[in-house]
């Protein structure tokens, strides 16, 4: 597909975004807090890869390139609109899912982990959202923030923190 | 004293990259570190099973965009043209490459400056909003390093680099002090050198607000004027007075407007300044018969409504949020979240008010309604209404301005200007979020006679408020509405409200319903007198006619009604804002027509009970306080952070 795209072919440029569309999609609404914004974030987010997919390195990892440009798009745009997470979004809970030892349900618990996330200050959240949820390394969050790895420590280190206050009694 | 060992194991699991099984051997004889390792396991696990949203995918229309999309060409195909050409073609890939680089050079760079002046403004923040020493030194110790680090690795313009140094250095300042004001003052300096940055503006203007709202005025709040020193308190009024405009906070700040501030802004307005009383006139109003002695004034309106009310009734859209939780709320009742945005309604107003909506869930407790900064000094040009985007306001708050049902104005996160009105003086027609219902109220006037509405009053025919000095000039100078009386409302002006329960007919009345709240199932109307009713408009208790803001006399100088000797007054009166003025802030029974009140919490107190000249009334018995003030520049800008200072202030030394 990558080939492809080299070429410019409009269909694999559509395959890129139908390919990958749900994982920044849910990047975004894990940032985000809602599908209005992660719609809108994701868009201009592949709007901006095609536009750079010259500058990717083939062989590279796309899903951390995309993610790069994903979060770098939502910084932008929080930071312009000063958007305020609306309840929208703010989050169908997926049922129970087990109990866990505070009585409230796991999938309580995650619902209300989701609305706490959205109380972190931007970096903090993007360092959270990225380490907790996408899995991804502390070296390459240092990449896609172009923060030191101390600095991204740090932020987890505060959203941790910040997460277990907000979450007090239920963890 | 937490152990430095338990205090190292704590720190290495909180920035761990994971929260693993690492540092067992502490664990296992730790309780305290082993309930955090615990916990911190519950939180990623929890991140883990967070509930999925539903991807739907691509849009066909975005697909559409991606397929059009023009990506950047290759240079295969230049090989196969003319030297020439290639040359051409070449020099135009330079230099449309170098102005790309540049270009790309200069996105890196805006987006690196953003996170590391983002990451050091936070820094400072959070060193300054410990109070701990040790922990300040700790979080300045942490990252001193990397910041410094951040900074020299970023390319940053020269007024960048500025602010990041300043930031650098105030961080190293505050680990060494604890002095509130001191701070305050450090932060709104830094607040006003990323100001006048002039780079980036909105990015700028962010951080610039969160220097101002957690490090100004949160240490504002802090600070103990009486154990200032005489400097020390000249520099904390200063700082009050240089603060530029913060938003008020929403409804519990604004319930916390304390009465020596009001007193303070009504001593400050020309004498002859419409004031607006206890509550309801519309801003439309208040600008429309300010004079042009004080056409600096800013007027700010709030609502305060009692504690969860965020019940609103849709009007026919205009603006409305985009927000699922409150998609239903309609009408250009401003209701800025964010994520307001401008739809395309008709700017019309039904007669009738759709289903009613209650707001509910998260999104409620964020609605703002607007404060209006009518700033327009000559009345000639559009109104504007500034609400920055994200920033908190009241909370539900509908107002009049009137609003040309073919000019509808846009609000909204990313077109904050509501914008109104005919270009000249006169008013014609409007409106108003007329369908504010619940315990909100609401104030609603300047209805066209042909715009019934809920909360409508009619007693303006179009083109009667001007500020011209002309027929109808209202600015307390002359003959204002000599000859344009009020006109009755119309019997179906009021509608059903969310709370379910409704008005159903003002009758005859001359009095014109300028608010209709309901509480509870019951409702209240809000209404002023009429000419030939002012006489019976009550004296609040106090043996003074016409108290409060109910005063439209329109009658000649020394008649009955009129407040203050003057004729044609507006809205105004003297004692403006006088609840409990008499001892009794409920104290209507007999004497109807006590106006209203109340910024400081106590909502649902009585206010009028019946008024006389020509209808009946429905009782009034209570009402969300709304207060609105006319605060002479700068003023309106500390009103928020001034206000609850001042509340503060006030019950500690009630407290000793």
């Amino acid at each position: 597909m990558t080939q492809g795209l080299e070429q410019s072919d409009p269909m694999d440029r559509l395959a890129l975004v139908k390919e990958h569309w749900p994982e920044v999609y849910r990047l975004c609404y894990r940032l985000s807090g809602n599908a209005h914004d992660a719609e809108e974030i994701t868009q201009e987010s592949f709007l901006r890869a095609l536009e750079k997919w010259h500058r990717f390195e083939p062989g590279t990892n796309l899903r951390a390139w995309l993610f790069r440009i994903a979060t770098n798009a939502f910084l932008t745009i929080k930071r312009r609109a000063r958007t305020t997470p609306m309840g929208d979004a703010m989050y169908e809970v997926a049922g129970n899912q087990g109990q866990v030892e505070a009585g409230i349900t796991q999938g309580e618990l995650s619902n209300q982990l989701q609305a706490a996330i959205l109380r972190l200050s931007d970096t903090q959240r993007t360092v959270f959202v990225l380490r907790a949820t996408e899995d991804v390394p502390f070296s390459e969050i240092s990449a896609i923030l172009g923060i030191t790895e101390t600095t991204v420590r740090w932020h987890m280190s505060q959203a941790r923190q910040q997460l277990v206050k907000l979450l007090e009694g239920k963890l | 004293m937490q152990d430095p060992a338990c205090q190292q194991v704590q720190e290495k699991l909180l920035s761990a990259e994971s929260v693993s099984g690492a540092l067992a051997a502490h664990l296992q004889q730790c309780p305290e570190c082993a309930a955090l390792a615990a916990k911190l396991q519950r939180l990623e696990t929890a991140a883990r099973q967070m509930p999925e949203p539903v991807v739907q995918g691509p849009s066909e229309a975005f697909l559409e965009t991606v397929r059009g999309l023009k990506l950047p060409e290759r240079g295969a195909a230049l090989r196969r043209v003319a030297w020439i050409r290639r040359s051409a073609a070449a020099a135009i890939i330079i230099a449309v490459g170098l102005m790309a680089l540049s270009v790309c050079l200069m996105n890196q760079r805006s987006a690196r400056a953003d996170v590391v002046l983002h990451d050091l403004v936070n820094w400072n923040l959070q060193i300054g909003e410990s109070r701990d020493p040790a922990e300040r030194q700790k979080l300045y110790e942490q990252q001193v390093a990397g910041m410094k680090k951040e900074i020299s690795s970023a390319a940053l313009s020269a007024a960048e680099a500025a602010l990041a140094d300043a930031l650098l250095k105030n961080a190293e300042w505050l680990e060494k002090v604890n002095d509130r004001l001191a701070e305050a003052a450090h932060f709104a300096a830094i607040a006003q050198q990323f100001k006048s940055a002039g780079i980036n503006v909105t990015e700028m203007d962010a951080l610039q607000k969160d220097l101002l709202t957690r490090g100004v005025k949160g240490n504002l709040q802090q600070v103990e004027p009486e154990q200032l020193s005489p400097d020390q308190k000249q520099q904390l009024q200063q700082l009050q007075q240089q603060m530029v405009p913060v938003s008020p906070a929403g409804p519990q700040s604004d319930r916390n407007l304390p009465t020596p501030q009001v007193g303070a802004i009504h001593a400050a307005l020309p004498a002859k300044a419409p004031m607006v009383g206890n509550g309801a006139a519309a801003p439309a109003t208040v600008a429309a018969n300010r004079p042009a002695a004080n056409a600096a004034s800013t007027v700010v309106l709030r609502m305060l409504p009692p504690p969860g009310a965020n019940n609103i009734a849709p009007a026919t859209g205009i603006v409305k949020s985009g927000g699922a939780t409150s998609s239903g709320i309609s009408g250009w009742t401003a209701m800025g979240s964010g994520h307001a945005t401008a739809s395309s309604g008709s700017g019309s107003f039904g007669s009738t008010i759709p289903s009613p909506v209650t707001v509910s869930g998260p999104a409620s407790s964020s609605m703002k309604g607007w404060v209006g900064n009518m700033s327009d000094p000559d009345r000639d040009s559009d109104t504007r209404m500034p609400m920055a985007s994200g920033t908190t306001m009241g909370n539900v708050m509908g107002f009049g301005i009137p609003v040309p049902a073919s000019r509808p104005p846009a609000i909204g996160g990313t077109t904050p200007d509501v914008q109104h009105g005919p270009r000249n003086d006169q008013i014609t027609g409007q409106m108003i979020s007329s369908a504010i219902t619940g315990p909100t109220a609401m104030a609603g006037y300047f209805i066209p006679p042909q715009v019934p509405q809920h909360g409508s009053t009619n007693e303006f025919s179009p083109g009667v408020m001007r500020n011209d000095g002309q027929k109808g000039d209202s600015s307390g100078h002359g003959d204002d509405n000599a000859s344009h009386p009020m006109t009755p409302p119309p019997s179906s002006t009021v509608a059903s409200n969310s709370q379910g329960s409704s008005v159903s007919s003002l009758g005859a009345s001359p009095g014109a319903l300028v608010a209709v709240v309901s509480d509870g199932g019951v409702q209240h109307m809000i209404v002023t007198g009429g000419p030939g009713a002012a006489t019976d408009m009550g004296d609040g208790g106090d043996g003074n006619p016409d108290h409060a803001w109910h005063h439209w006399d329109g009658q000649s100088t020394g008649a009955p009604g009129d407040t203050n000797g003057a004729a044609g007054d507006f809205w105004t009166h003297p004692d403006g804002w006088h609840w409990s003025a008499d001892g009794s802030s409920a104290s209507t029974s007999g004497t109807p027509w006590h106006g209203w009140q109340d910024p400081q919490g106590t909502l649902g107190e009585v206010h009028h009970a019946t008024a006389s000249g020509g209808g009946t009334l429905a009782p009034v018995t209570g009402l969300g306080a709304f207060s609105t003030v006319i605060v002479p520049e700068p003023a309106a800008g500390m009103i928020a952070v001034s206000g609850v200072m001042f509340l503060i202030m006030r019950r500690r030394r009630a407290a000793r």
